[in-house]
């Protein structure tokens, strides 16, 4: 019986080859000691917290296995919670905590989040824990959303929002701002309970698009002193324009890209009488509205435009005396292949 | 002889190992199936911050995902739930364009209503969804006064898997309890209401599919009244995904940000479906298609000069922002120390990852974007990039005025834990602790000045 060396040298390399991309098992299997994650809990009710609150549990528990517990990861199921383990690897007989942080800015009622921990425990590799909480507000506003939808140039529209508190607070507001310079307030108090009422107004003056953001209420209450009220609206005149600039972004040459204009008639009868679009090689199509309400306008991007940088405008000329140009501007990157 | 024997029976032995472990895991099941997946609550999350040693979601993972599962036997029909973005602004706008761009092209055919979307007004959802190919659902809003949209109160859709034609039926409804405030240009009938005539004329589909946008516990309300529906998909604050069974009726959420999605697998054979809650993780590449689409996203942010129109807060204390140079003259062993930190550099790794015209990054990497006389542009204000010493201890014109006339200045710049928070969010900075953190900015001790 004569072995051939060379034969049974490749039969052993490639038997390593196949050997090496299959996956590897965990160590704690192959040395036998097995590792067994056990939490003295699952989940944890924080009961009731208010707005604002930041509340931290810390979740024990012990390796009651032979091999070394490793913590692979920690991972939450909102942005809102946060969890750390205080050591990621564990010797057998020990323990260590999980510290799980909740923050409730952005709640109310009831809660329930979950955090996933992934171990090397070939018995249970994943285990969920779970926090719940109740969550109250000191502070509320109503409505909790400023909605103004269109008010033509040059008006100016108010509305009021009541600022209560929920305990026995005596609420009072120490401050209020915004990053729009569309709104201006006054807070004066409530006839009867002498409760804070906030007065929203859109300035007179604001200029024309749409307008959004939120209105920062800072408050004497500890627990919440900052209430956030959204707001948006758009300050319209005879004609309104959508998008406010036409942006094709970066297109590869040779690529046809369409983009909208959407342009709303606000003044019955104001007419559109033509378009300018510069530069030449951009195409446009008009889709009128039989009730002169939404017009549509096409603007095309053709496929032999040159590569580089593009700038143009499309200039609506219409019959209104306020607004006989509204220009858009155009923008896009042609790229080479 | 032997020895050679025994050597190829290894090697047959390793080779049908290798054969195991390579089909270990795939799908066992070669039966016909169509498969909805389902998504919604993006919330303007188009793709995971880059800040994140861990990166889930996002619409590049979510495209791998669905050419992965596209097979012969495999039908997919991927729809949305609703929500694509958080807020109102202009960047709010170009990220809905630019989510339901990417939703058309993973072939999604419709939106469910969900009350932020709504809140982003007629005219942009009509100027968004009128040419593109996914429609939009309601089975219970309707904007009356509004002729430029067109809601659908229901969906149809046939499907041919294998020989057979499936005739699905989706309804979607919005919670009336969820928008915020009142418009006067919007009506929502009560869900029950709205759907109960809809399931009537849908009777002859073999499968139907309420979308509701709705706290988890209303959606399964509404799947114990209406038990024609097979699967309730639900969503509304849902952060993580959640099933549950109501009589036969699957109810589950695929949780926010994209981060997860939901694949109902109908099996032609039995008309039965089960649910599978796929993660996106770093087991799923970004599709090139879609990074092109951020690519572009992010031009737009330029072309508009986004970051030059940011609203900026009145600072009131009557403080500008000074600049580091201003702040490194008398604190000099303290400047030079920050230019060694993370904080020093933090503009630099925008322009790497090319979002340093993205307002939404760049807010935590330049000093004050969002205080009036903060960061407006490299150009403009470049003594403001990066987090600066103001970054964290706020404007300090006032404290150099007062330092001049040498005035005590105590007062200035006094700094909670909770304040690194505004940027070391858990969302952008899941791993922050203060105590950790700190040590990797701590200032030098200063001598007593003199």
């Amino acid at each position: 019986m004569k072995i051939n060396p060379v034969r049974f040298f490749l039969y052993l390399l490639t038997a390593l080859i196949i050997c090496g991309t299959v996956k590897h098992s965990p160590l704690a299997a192959e040395t036998g000691k097995t590792p067994r994650l056990v939490f003295e809990e699952d989940s944890h009710n924080f009961g009731d917290i208010y707005k604002g609150e930041k509340v931290s549990h810390w979740f024990a528990f012990t390796n009651a296995g032979t091999g070394d517990l490793v913590i692979n990861s920690v991972k939450t199921s909102c942005g809102c919670t946060a969890a750390a383990p205080s050591q990621k690897s564990i010797p057998p007989g020990t323990g260590a905590e999980i510290e799980v942080t909740f923050k409730s800015d952005v709640f109310r009622g009831s809660i329930r989040k979950t955090v996933t921990v992934d171990t090397n425990d070939p018995e249970k590799p994943r285990y969920a824990l779970t926090i719940e909480a109740n969550v109250l507000e000191e502070v509320v506003a109503e409505p909790p959303t400023l909605w103004f939808n269109q008010i033509k140039l040059g008006q100016s529209v108010a509305k009021e929002v009541d600022i209560k508190s929920l305990t026995d607070l005596k609420l009072k507001i120490t401050k209020v701002r915004s990053s729009s310079p569309v709104l201006e307030f006054r807070v004066r108090k409530k006839d009867g309970d002498g409760s804070p009422v906030l007065e929203v107004s859109t300035r007179k003056g604001a200029s024309l698009g749409r307008f959004a953001g939120d209105v920062q209420v800072f408050t004497n209450s500890k627990r919440q002193p900052l209430l956030t009220i959204p707001f948006f609206g758009e300050i319209v005149s005879d004609v309104s324009v959508f998008p406010p600039k036409i942006s094709y972004g970066v297109v590869r040459k040779g690529e046809e890209v369409t983009r909208q204009v959407l342009i709303t008639i606000h003044t019955n009868d104001i007419k559109l009488e033509k378009f300018d679009l510069k530069p030449d090689f951009l195409g446009l199509h008009h889709v009128p509205d039989s009730n002169n309400y939404f017009h549509r306008l096409d603007i095309i991007l053709g496929k032999d435009v040159p590569a580089g940088r593009l700038e143009g405008s499309l200039t609506i000329h219409t019959t209104s005396k306020d607004q006989p140009l509204l220009t858009v501007p155009i923008y896009g990157v042609i790229k080479e292949g | 002889m032997r020895i050679r024997r025994l050597s190829g029976l290894v090697f047959l032995w390793l080779l049908m190992l290798l054969y195991a472990s390579c089909t270990y895991g795939k799908s066992q099941n070669s039966e016909t199936e169509l498969i909805i997946a389902f998504s919604g609550e993006e919330t303007g999350y188009l793709e995971p911050c880059g800040c994140e040693q861990t990166r889930t979601g996002g619409i590049a993972k979510r495209h791998s995902l669905f050419l992965s599962i596209q097979g012969e036997n495999q039908t997919l029909f991927p729809v949305s739930l609703g929500d694509l973005t958080n807020h109102r602004k202009r960047q709010d706008e170009i990220k809905m364009e630019t989510l339901l761009h990417a939703l058309g092209d993973m072939r999604y055919t419709l939106h469910n209503l969900g009350e932020k979307d709504l809140e982003m007004g007629p005219e942009v959802l009509s100027y968004i969804f009128y040419s593109s190919p996914v429609r939009l659902l309601s089975s219970n809003v309707v904007l009356p006064d509004t002729p430029g949209i067109k809601i659908h109160p229901y969906v149809t859709g046939e499907v041919k898997v294998g020989d057979r034609t499936i005739r699905i039926g989706f309804l979607g409804i919005l919670s009336p309890k969820l928008p915020g405030g009142t418009s006067s240009r919007v009506k929502i009938i009560p869900p029950s209401e709205a759907i109960a005539p809809i399931i009537k004329e849908l009777r002859d589909a073999d499968l139907l599919i309420l979308l509701s946008h709705a706290e988890f516990e209303e959606s399964k309300r509404l799947a114990g009244a209406f038990p024609e529906f097979q699967l309730v998909i639900s969503g509304h604050n849902s952060d993580h995904p959640e099933v549950t069974n109501v009589g036969d009726t699957i109810v589950a959420a695929s949780g926010n940000k994209g981060k997860n999605v939901g694949l109902f697998r109908y099996r032609i054979s039995d008309g039965k479906g089960s649910l599978d809650m796929v993660e996106l993780d770093d087991r799923y590449a970004d599709s090139s298609q879609m990074q092109d689409l951020l690519d572009n996203y992010q031009q737009r942010l330029r072309d508009e000069d986004l970051l030059g129109k940011v609203d900026k807060f009145p600072y009131e204390e009557g403080s500008t922002y000074a600049g580091n140079v201003i702040c490194g003259a008398c604190h000099q062993e303290i400047f030079l120390h920050w230019e060694t930190t993370p904080h020093a550099p933090a503009y630099e790794t925008l322009i790497r990852v090319k979002h340093d015209y993205d307002p939404e990054c760049v807010a935590c990497h330049v000093t004050g974007l969002l205080n009036e006389s903060g960061f407006t542009s490299l150009e403009e204000t470049p003594g403001l990039k990066g987090v600066g010493c103001e970054g964290c201890h706020g404007p300090g014109s006032q404290h150099v005025d007062e330092a001049q006339k040498g005035l005590k200045t105590a007062a200035y710049g006094k700094l909670k834990p909770m304040d690194c928070e505004t940027c070391h969010d858990i969302e952008h900075s899941s791993q922050f602790q203060y105590e950790n953190y700190w040590q990797r900015i701590v200032h030098p001790k200063e001598k007593p000045k003199g």
